[in-house]
């Protein structure tokens, strides 16, 4: 009995407690990355964009006359070291949110805890139903899953051409497999029926197998679940044999790493994007502003993750602005959900999140490298069900 | 001496949750489940000279059985049991076709055996949820932090009396040499098998804990990294040795604490690629060159000095 009453009085007096990493002069915000694991290519990124982002508005005087103040977290990629990491945001002055937590199960492992702590979890960088459904009022999500981001491109491409033969070759894991599904949909849509399928082991290096096997099967279209290296080494192995099939790709293979390690060999390739390329050729002065100070302060080139974050990070300043002087994640949450995003200097896709969509990037483009070069072959097209 | 630092241990556990951060009591609960699943595998590989590299497929499916008990409702008294269980028995049948096998062959074969636990984790959709993993409910944080070291502790104290018995001292034949072993009448075969199966269950127990605390497990987090992690921890903290297991846990757990806390002395906004490997590896290195018997045979030799 008294432990329900104290319960009772702590739930009280709960609305009225400090928001966790607020102070008059500053705003905590983290972010789990991975900075020394498999994939801290993506996490150097990740965290450059939000940087990016920060800064911009810190120059201006912050948000409300507060600085933003990022702390990062290495994870390592690593589940226990990210349950760690989080207890260590989440202690001492706290965090007031995390913003764009990289790999699923870092994100699985730890998305509860700062819920359970009512700190917003914002864009993660993992592409999973579960970081924006069912709605939670703190939770939004960035990108939507493989199953749903694309099958669009596919399905442009087949009706334009159309395509009668599909194949697919995807990466044997979660990945690989929710590519499988959500082509697998498309094509009963389309009354179509698969033409081949096949797969490899994550880090293989060798696809001859593979894309003999598509060929053997004649296959006059294939979708490639793939990451970049297994991209470029099952594009380069087709062309090499001789065989000219318009390919696609996951939005995970949209980058520019993959003309730069395949060569003129990738030329034709499609992709479907979720967020553009920051090319400096033909860039507005916007751009090519930005693209600039990225190089100045981070002595290396941006890529569309570095978008994808920046993008995250300007909602969260948008929605942080709206809220007023005296942010709550519960205010900031719900201007978030009356936010509406027009193009910006990128090129990036509108965005509008409201009370029952709590998912940033709902549409997605299809790019087909020509000359070395991302080109946008459509504009957006809403992503599947 | 000993039981002055023993003493020492101790106490220090029982006023940690009073003066620790959530942060750092859940450090010292990772390291409490390091260590039951280090008896086990100190067990194994320190007394009985056998080599495992499954350990990590061990403590997935002492994880997963944890996971999916508590998911049908048992109450930890029974899933915790449970899971052990399990898991020892995936030992002995790990153990079985490995029982006459010696050296890289046996390396080879546990290896293998990981590799085939992780594969039904990810096929099994059903029961497994594939890649996409199974979440668990947490424990709270200081009973989790209380339950973890009075097994851990529970392990040790189980460990040195299996030693002192006639079935330790069958062990230690069959390490330093198997032919003799057999020849003085130890059923080597059979005894590799109950080696295996009590290793496998405090790894299986440990893995339980270890689904509590990540609140989430999925087949990836179980791979042949973890096993080798596992088997450094021994040999820097010490192989042969109880004070061992706890130091090497103590190291690993501390490591990448200590290398964010350079990496934030440094300045470094990134640290540079691959730091923490060349750590581990480093230090992995510098025992075997200065320090053969690990961190406890260290401390033991300072002490003398």
């Amino acid at each position: 009995m008294r432990h329900l009453l104290l319960a009772f009085c702590l739930a009280c007096l709960a609305p009225f407690a400090a928001a966790g990493g607020v102070t008059p002069t500053e705003l905590r915000v983290g972010s789990l990355q991975d900075l020394s694991g498999p994939i801290a290519a993506l996490g150097v990124h990740f965290r450059n964009g939000t940087q990016m982002r920060f800064d911009e508005e810190n120059a201006k005087g912050g948000v409300h006359g507060r600085q933003l103040k990022l702390l990062v977290e290495d994870t390592g990629y690593d589940p226990k070291r990210a349950v760690l990491a989080a207890e260590k945001l989440l202690g001492g002055t706290g965090v007031f949110a995390v913003l764009h937590n990289l790999g699923s199960p870092v994100v699985m492992a730890t998305m509860p805890r700062f819920l359970e702590a009512g700190v917003l979890h914002l864009f993660p960088g993992a592409p999973l139903k579960e970081v924006y459904e069912p709605v939670h009022p703190l939770k939004f999500g960035m990108s939507p899953s493989y199953t749903q981001s694309v099958p669009p491109g596919a399905r442009h491409l087949i009706e334009k051409n159309g395509f009668k033969r599909v194949g697919i070759l995807y990466q044997d894991d979660d990945m690989g497999r929710e590519v499988l599904r959500g082509i697998d949909a498309l094509l009963g849509e389309l009354g179509l029926k698969w033409c081949e399928q096949t797969s490899y082991k994550r880090g293989a290096t060798d696809f001859a197998a593979q894309i003999a096997r598509l060929r053997a099967a004649d296959c006059d279209f294939v979708v490639l679940g793939t990451v970049v290296r297994e991209t470029v080494g099952a594009y380069t192995e087709a062309r090499r044999a001789g065989w000219q099939v318009p390919m696609l790709v996951t939005a995970s293979g949209y980058t520019a790493q993959v003309p730069q390690l395949g060569g003129a060999a990738m030329d034709g390739l499609y992709a479907v994007a979720l967020v553009p390329q920051p090319d400096p050729d033909g860039a507005n002065r916007a751009l090519a502003d930005w693209i600039r100070r990225y190089q100045e302060k981070f002595k290396t080139e941006p890529n569309t993750w570095d978008v994808y974050t920046w993008v995250g990070a300007d909602l969260f300043v948008r929605a942080l602005h709206a809220a007023g002087p005296q942010p709550t994640p519960q205010k900031v949450a719900a201007a978030l959900e009356r936010l509406e995003v027009a193009r910006d200097f990128f090129g990036s896709q509108p965005i509008a999140l409201s009370a029952d969509n709590h998912l940033a990037l709902r549409q997605v483009r299809v790019a087909q490298i020509r000359n070395g070069r991302w080109e946008n072959v459509t504009d957006y097209l809403p992503i599947a069900r | 001496m000993r039981r002055a630092l023993l003493s020492a241990a101790i106490l220090a556990l029982l006023v940690a949750p009073a003066v620790l951060s959530p942060w750092g009591l859940a450090q010292l609960t990772f390291v409490a489940i390091y260590v039951v699943a280090g008896a086990g595998l100190m067990l194994l590989a320190g007394y009985a000279g056998q080599l495992s590299l499954c350990h990590a497929a061990f403590l997935g499916i002492g994880a997963y059985a944890e996971a999916l008990l508590q998911a049908q409702g048992w109450p930890l008294a029974a899933s915790l049991p449970a899971a052990t269980l399990l898991a020892a028995l995936a030992g002995g049948a790990a153990a079985w076709p490995a029982r006459r096998l010696a050296g890289i062959y046996l390396a080879i074969a546990t290896l293998s055996f990981g590799f085939i636990v992780q594969e039904v984790l990810v096929r099994w959709e059903s029961v497994t949820g594939g890649n996409g993993g199974l979440v668990v409910a947490p424990l709270d944080p200081w009973a989790a932090y209380g339950l973890a070291w009075a097994l851990a502790l529970a392990a040790l104290w189980l460990l040195g009396r299996l030693l002192a018995s006639r079935l330790g001292r069958a062990f230690a034949a069959v390490r330093e040499d198997a032919t003799a072993a057999q020849a003085i009448g130890v059923a080597v075969p059979a005894l590799k098998v109950v080696a295996f199966a009590a290793a496998a269950a405090l790894a299986g127990l440990a893995g339980a804990l270890y689904a509590h605390q990540l609140r989430f497990v999925s087949p990836e987090q179980f791979d042949w990294v973890m096993s080798i992690e596992l088997l450094m921890m021994l040999v820097i903290g010490g192989l042969g040795t109880r004070a061992g297991i706890v130091l090497g846990a103590l190291f690993l757990i501390a490591l990448p604490q200590a290398l964010g806390l350079l990496r934030d002395l440094a300045g470094w906004a990134v640290p540079p690629a691959g730091v923490e490997l060349f750590a581990f590896g480093l230090a992995l290195v510098l025992t075997l060159r200065y320090a053969p018997d690990g961190l406890s045979g260290l401390a033991g030799r300072l002490r003398s000095l």
